[in-house]
């Protein structure tokens, strides 16, 4: 299948401290604010429920001040509406972040923000302290893994060919808030050079596993992972190593540049706003092929046929296919989109 | 994944599918006091989850870090477990730093609270938001059981023609130890790693550890180890750039061949290191002597899979490291693991499985070798079935196997080792080497070492890269 272009839904986890977040139905644009929130530090607990003599299950009805609220020092927190009224104060400025279920309230300094940025044009479908959902229509290219933080940005071809390395030579400032196109491989190299060029993020077929162990951290899995820090943003296509391109995959990136695009990295896609019609929905990316050693994954081209139980160098017996490169084993052989 | 179905398929009974399930993510709330856990972790190993993250009473975070933690933890499950009264604050501390991080989450992860029962009971109603929970303390065994009963119903879904695998092991080493030797199952799929020991009294130890194999989980068995984990299995130089990559594309490829031989090494080695950690994590749990050594030894998996079961032998040998001989049997197909998934099934509808698999078990039940770990001494010899063997030098560091099948008596005249076992294919591998086992790490010296073990079993060493 490859690009597809439809409707989808894309989940946008908040950290803790939401103070903005847009409500359901509202229209969202890829790149924009969609959460805001703070960063809080050590809070300082406040007894409520105890202080006031009451008990905890009244507190719902005697705070004044709603959990995710901005206070400043002396904030009346709760009182009782007795004649001699008892109230609870704030002791510090910052914001109150939680109330205990015996009653006490939790008010954290705040020491910085925080902002998530929709990954699709849509609506807002869910919205709450946790996440921020938008459903949408877009062109879609899934791939293998992502990392990084989403990225956003007009989509630009940096080379030349599918089975092109992007080199770090064709990577500079011009590129700067881009989503930059490679080919069948990014080096760390590029992609750290990219990062410092401000280009929003890149795409292409594979990435070397050890380079982005240099670049994301000894705990980075083949699974990738999202960020919210200021880190270079990578889609890997197909795998891992070296992952030319099929030109029924490449060819729309041509017909793409230009358009606005995102990448999502916790579903590991690439959107395109372009409309529906940009590019022949019919072409089929064909299959792709794991390399017998595991070093690479190739597709699959040219006439193909099996060949029955076949034994391998490995001195595994297993289904075969022919190809112009040689027998693969039948599992090594997976549609483009297959789930992985 | 197994299927098990029915020669003449009976309409509306679905074939058994015999899958590890869907991935659990469990957090644990505990005390401070240091021994809570190995029990903890006993309970995570029993029921196949994930143990994603452990908060302790005394952790020095503030609420707000301790729920972001909880929060990016994005566990399904959380073990609470109050082992004392004087806890309980500390434990509500968390609960509510639980309550901050997750619960706007959707679904909001399920709470199970254990331990002393006022404690506990404080904890439900500190849990207000939550769907909580309470089972039995998991520091016995049968809180063990209700924790990893619950935790499979996680896991098992909504499928109901759904065998776990850790299920079928735990059976298959039941029916494996009925008559009268315990039976230790080394599992090594492409997402789990299962060490089960069964008594036969039908008592089980379990560690299932997930996400750990030779598989999808081969990228986590390496972050888990280390690269250098699973390179020191391969007999040959290879770079850490190339084996990374390697291991990340077989993790991104479900179902994937090893067509190389340098593919087959590396699947040879996150085997090896996969039982390797699967230990380690038993170690922790202080169950790991349990799990290392039993009379009888059945590998399941990828490494019975291996061509040359020579391969299989020195995952399980290599992997354990145990100090104690034992029969070694390996499932090439899976067959053995299928009787286990039937078994489990036969077992949930109340029935005592052994009558209707025994037979097909013994059948399959075929021994590789013997294996019998020795600490030699100067003048030792060796005897096997009463006859003295001369073929090898039974020297510290020895590795070699001697052609026998069937029943075997060794005795190593010198030591107090005399052991009785079954040889098979393999006959009789003798284990010198030491325990622990170690290998250098210079490869110009963990090369020739690896070489050496393999030719003791008659494995050529093909050029790799």
């Amino acid at each position: 299948m490859g690009w597809r272009y439809g409707r989808w839904v894309i989940e946008h986890p908040l950290p803790l401290g939401a103070s903005s977040r847009p409500a359901i139905g509202a229209a969202v644009r890829a790149g924009e604010a969609l959460a805001t929130g703070t960063l809080l530090g050590s809070p300082v607990r406040v007894e409520g429920a105890r202080k006031l003599g009451v008990d905890h299950d009244d507190m719902d009805r005697l705070a004044r001040v709603r959990v995710g609220t901005d206070v400043v020092r002396g904030t009346v927190l709760a009182r009782t509406g007795r004649r001699f009224a008892r109230a609870v104060t704030a002791p510090v400025g910052g914001r109150l972040v939680h109330r205990s279920y015996e009653g006490d309230f939790y008010i954290a300094p705040v020491t910085g923000t925080w902002t998530v940025r929709a990954a699709m044009d849509g609506t807002v479908v869910r919205s709450d302290d946790a996440a921020v959902t938008v459903e949408g229509s877009a062109w879609g290219l899934g791939g293998v893994a992502a990392y990084g933080p989403d990225a956003f940005g007009e989509l630009t071809l940096g080379v030349d060919a599918p089975m092109d390395e992007l080199l770090p030579g064709r990577v500079d400032v011009r590129a700067h808030d881009k989503i930059l196109v490679g080919g069948a491989r990014v080096a760390a190299e590029a992609l750290t050079r990219a990062h410092a060029c401000g280009v929003a993020g890149l795409v292409a077929g594979a990435a070397p596993a050890g380079g982005l162990r240099v670049v994301y951290g000894d705990d980075v899995t083949a699974s990738g992972g999202a960020s919210l820090d200021d880190r270079p943003t990578i889609l890997c296509l197909v795998g891992f190593g070296s992952g030319p391109l099929p030109n029924e995959v490449f060819l729309p990136f041509v017909a793409f540049n230009g358009h606005r695009a995102a990448i999502h990295v916790a579903s590991a896609r690439l959107f395109v706003f372009a409309p529906a019609v940009s590019i022949d929905a019919t072409l089929d990316a064909p299959a792709l092929v794991l390399a017998g050693d595991f070093g690479g994954v190739r597709p699959l081209e040219g006439e193909t046929s099996l060949t029955g139980v076949t034994r391998f160098a490995s001195d595994v017996f297993c289904e075969g296919l022919a190809t112009k490169d040689g027998v693969v084993p039948v599992p090594n052989v997976l549609a483009f989109d297959a789930p992985r | 994944m197994v299927t098990v179905s029915a020669a003449e398929p009976v309409d509306g009974d679905p074939p058994i599918q015999v899958t590890f399930g869907g991935v659990l993510r469990v957090a644990v709330l505990a005390g401070a006091e240091p021994s809570v856990e190995p029990a903890l972790r006993r309970a995570v190993l029993a029921s196949g989850a994930e143990l994603v993250i452990a908060l302790r009473t005394n952790d020095a975070r503030s609420l707000v870090e301790r729920a972001a933690a909880l929060r990016e933890a994005r566990p399904d499950l959380v073990l609470a477990l109050v082992a004392d009264r004087r806890e309980a604050d500390g434990l509500v501390d968390l609960v509510e730093a639980l309550r901050l991080g997750c619960a706007d989450r959707t679904p909001a992860p399920r709470v199970v609270v254990a331990g002393e029962p006022r404690a506990a009971l404080r904890l439900k109603a500190a849990a207000v938001g939550l769907a909580v929970e309470i089972l039995p303390d998991p520091r016995r065994p049968d809180g063990i059981n209700a924790f990893a009963h619950r935790a499979r119903d996680f896991r098992r879904g909504t499928g109901r023609n759904v065998v776990l695998r850790d299920e079928a092991l735990e059976e298959l080493a039941r029916l494996a130890a009925a008559h009268g030797n315990d039976a230790l199952i080394v599992d090594v799929s492409g997402g789990s790693t299962s060490l089960v020991r069964a008594r036969a009294d039908g008592v089980v130890i379990a560690a299932h550890v997930a996400p750990l194999g030779s598989g999808i989980a081969a990228d986590r068995t390496v972050r888990r180890g280390g690269l250098d984990g699973v390179r020191r299995w391969i007999p040959w130089a290879i770079d850490a750039p190339t084996l990374l990559e390697r291991v990340f594309n077989r993790a991104r490829w479900p179902d994937a061949v090893a067509a190389d031989v340098s593919a087959l090494a590396l699947e040879i080695g996150l085997a090896h290191e996969s039982v390797s950690q699967a230990l380690a994590e038993a170690a922790s749990a202080g169950i790991a002597e349990l799990l290392r050594d039993a009379p009888l030894t059945i590998v399941t998996g990828v490494p019975a899979s291996f061509t040359r079961s020579a391969h299989t032998a020195l995952v399980a040998i290599d992997g354990l490291a145990s100090p104690r001989p034992t029969t070694l049997f390996r499932d090439p197909g899976d067959a053995l693991v299928a009787l286990g998934a039937i078994a489990a099934r036969i077992r949930a509808e109340g029935a005592d499985p052994a009558a209707a698999v025994t037979d097909e078990l013994v059948r399959r039940l075929v021994p590789l070798a013997f294996v019998v770990p020795v600490t030699p001494g100067r003048r030792s010899k060796l005897r096997i079935n009463g006859a003295v063997r001369n073929e090898e030098d039974l020297l510290p560091g020895a590795f070699f196997s001697l052609p026998e099948r069937g029943d075997v008596d060794v005795e190593v005249m010198g030591t107090p080792i005399r052991a009785h076992g079954a040889a098979g294919e393999l006959g009789v591998i003798i284990d010198a080497r030491g325990r622990p086992l170690s290998l250098p790490p210079r490869d110009s010296e963990r090369i020739p070492t690896l070489v050496r073990w393999f030719a003791a079993l008659d494995l050529p060493i093909a050029s790799g890269s």
